[in-house]
């Protein structure tokens, strides 16, 4: 069975029925990235509460259905604008990109386009150098060229290495900027306009499959978990070998993330066992033989 | 909150010697950066959620508490024993508190289960029995088993809570320290209880009740 890696999806939002079903599909890991909740936030509290839950219980949650859980932290372009809350969890965020389980700072980067947006993406383009860790890009929906092309040259003026970069929401406008660059290309799967299996599978044909990646990017939204087997099932249906989807919707996605040196490929080519902590307990602590020493 | 301060200090000057470099390098690094005051903090802090992937998880057998302890869980202790030692006993549970509060799953874990060492007059009750309102079955045996502090400073309530919700979530309660100890007539009630649901229900019950019962 072909292994899916879905680098990109907000499983706080989604039911355990979409676990399931990825776990059936083949998805053995996803990276969840930090991102805004459909409303802004108005306190700190809320967004401390936010992070530890991808690092705490979202991450349990994935392990019940075999499914390896990782996260990028970030404070997203859109909860940006508000200035004040903005320092402050731009304060608490230097913490969080230190724990296990990190594996980029994202998403960030541009919505409206603001000067503040910008003062935000250019402070968290900092933390990663210091942290040395990957940076996921988000890239506006409206402007989407001109947001893309500022970005480019902002990750050039702070001096992040480009292949440390994934830029996401790329289409058929704006990958031809990115391939100019040394930074990975994202690209998300929607069930209606924004992008498609076929549009992608096109892509893919026209541009090959180097620094290729593929998300669902699925979240509280009109969107679908199961969009990463199904654009490799297009691609197959399209003349592309197992070989060739596997690179691009497994090996690319996890060597750029695994830049963080916080995770490895190998034991993501199988699920995590299920229950893998009351097993872990029973074999070897729990009921484990380790003597009382007091 | 009272340190047991001879048990913690061999026990570091032990681990310092069976670390092998760069864990060791690396350890002996990071407790220079455990000072007083808002840096030290935030250096504890930092150091603590790297400590698993500078020092590894392969098991450490010389920690003087029960129970699978790893290095970066040993390692844990000892920052956070390095930075508490800096502060007088009134204070330690403001800082205790808030590196607790930051830490995650597995910081949290480390620190409860050397909490019998941290706090050896059971002023931190409370916040075991709040750590303890969790869902993920690995947290909460931290708490329940192989740690001496819940039998040695809870109340008789809170203790049977204790076993209670062990049963529960599945954990074998023949490893929670003191439970004969600490058995009582309320104890035996509530379980028997449990055990006269799970049996209405077709369920099979938890490891451990019948040897509880036949105490
Ligand atoms: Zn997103």
């Amino acid at each position: 069975m072909t292994v899916y890696f879905d680098p990109h999806i907000h499983m706080i939002s989604r039911t355990t029925d979409d676990y399931q079903n990825m776990a059936a599909e083949g998805i053995t890991g996803v990276i969840e990235p930090a991102f805004w909740q459909g409303q802004v936030r108005t306190s700190l509290g809320s967004f401390i509460d936010y992070f530890d839950s991808l690092i705490g219980w979202e991450r349990f949650r994935a392990s019940q259905f075999g499914i390896h859980h990782f996260c990028t932290m970030g404070l997203n372009p859109k909860e940006a604008n508000d200035k004040g809350l903005a320092d402050e969890v731009l304060a608490v965020l230097p913490r969080y990109l230190a724990k296990d389980g990190v594996v980029a700072v994202g998403e960030i980067g541009y919505d409206d386009i603001t000067p503040q947006e910008e003062l935000c993406f250019a402070t968290q383009l900092e933390l990663a150098k210091e942290f040395e860790l990957p940076v996921l890009v988000h890239t506006p929906h409206r402007d989407k060229i001109g947001g893309t092309k500022r970005t480019l040259a902002l990750i050039r003026e702070v001096g992040v290495k480009e292949s440390m970069v994934v830029v996401d929401h790329l289409n058929e406008l704006t990958l031809p900027l990115v391939l100019e660059t040394e930074c990975w290309r994202g690209h998300s799967i929607y069930p209606d306009t924004k992008m498609s299996e076929q549009r992608m599978v096109a892509l893919l044909k026209q541009y090959g499959t180097d620094k290729m990646i593929v998300n669902s990017a699925a979240d509280w939204g009109v969107s679908d978990p199961l969009k990463v087997p199904k654009t490799g099932r297009a691609m197959l249906d399209a003349g592309f070998s197992t070989k060739d989807v596997e690179k691009v919707l497994f090996d690319n996605p996890i060597d750029f993330f695994s830049q963080s040196g916080r995770m490895q490929k190998e034991p993501l080519r199988t699920p995590l066992p299920i229950d893998q902590r009351r097993l872990w307990q029973e074999n070897s602590a729990l009921r484990g033989q380790n003597p009382v020493v007091q | 909150m009272q340190l047991a301060e001879d048990k913690l200090e061999q026990a570091l000057a032990e681990f310092s010697v069976q670390l092998r470099d760069p864990a060791r390098q690396w350890f002996m690094q990071a407790l220079q950066g455990v000072n007083c005051g808002e840096k030290g903090l935030q250096n504890t802090a930092l150091y603590s959620a790297m400590a698993r992937r500078k020092l590894g998880e392969e098991v450490y057998p010389g920690f003087p508490l029960p129970g699978h302890w790893t290095v970066a869980h040993v390692g844990r202790v000892f920052l956070l024993y390095r930075i508490l030692l800096h502060y007088n006993n009134e204070s330690r549970a403001l800082v205790f508190t808030r590196l607790y509060r930051e830490g995650d799953e597995q910081e949290k874990i480390a620190w409860l289960k050397a909490m019998s060492l941290m706090d050896t007059q059971g002023l931190m009750v409370e916040h075991m029995v709040h750590a303890a309102r969790t869902n993920s079955q690995e947290a909460y045996a931290a708490i329940a088993l192989y740690n001496p502090y819940p039998a040695r400073h809870y109340c008789q309530e809170a203790f049977n809570q204790l076993v209670l919700k062990a049963l529960f979530m599945d954990l074998d309660i023949r490893q929670v320290q003191g439970i004969l100890q600490r058995m009582n007539p309320t104890m035996k009630r509530l379980v028997t209880d449990l055990k006269e649901e799970r049996r209405a229900a077709g369920r099979v019950f938890p490891q451990g009740i019948d040897w509880l019962l036949s105490q």
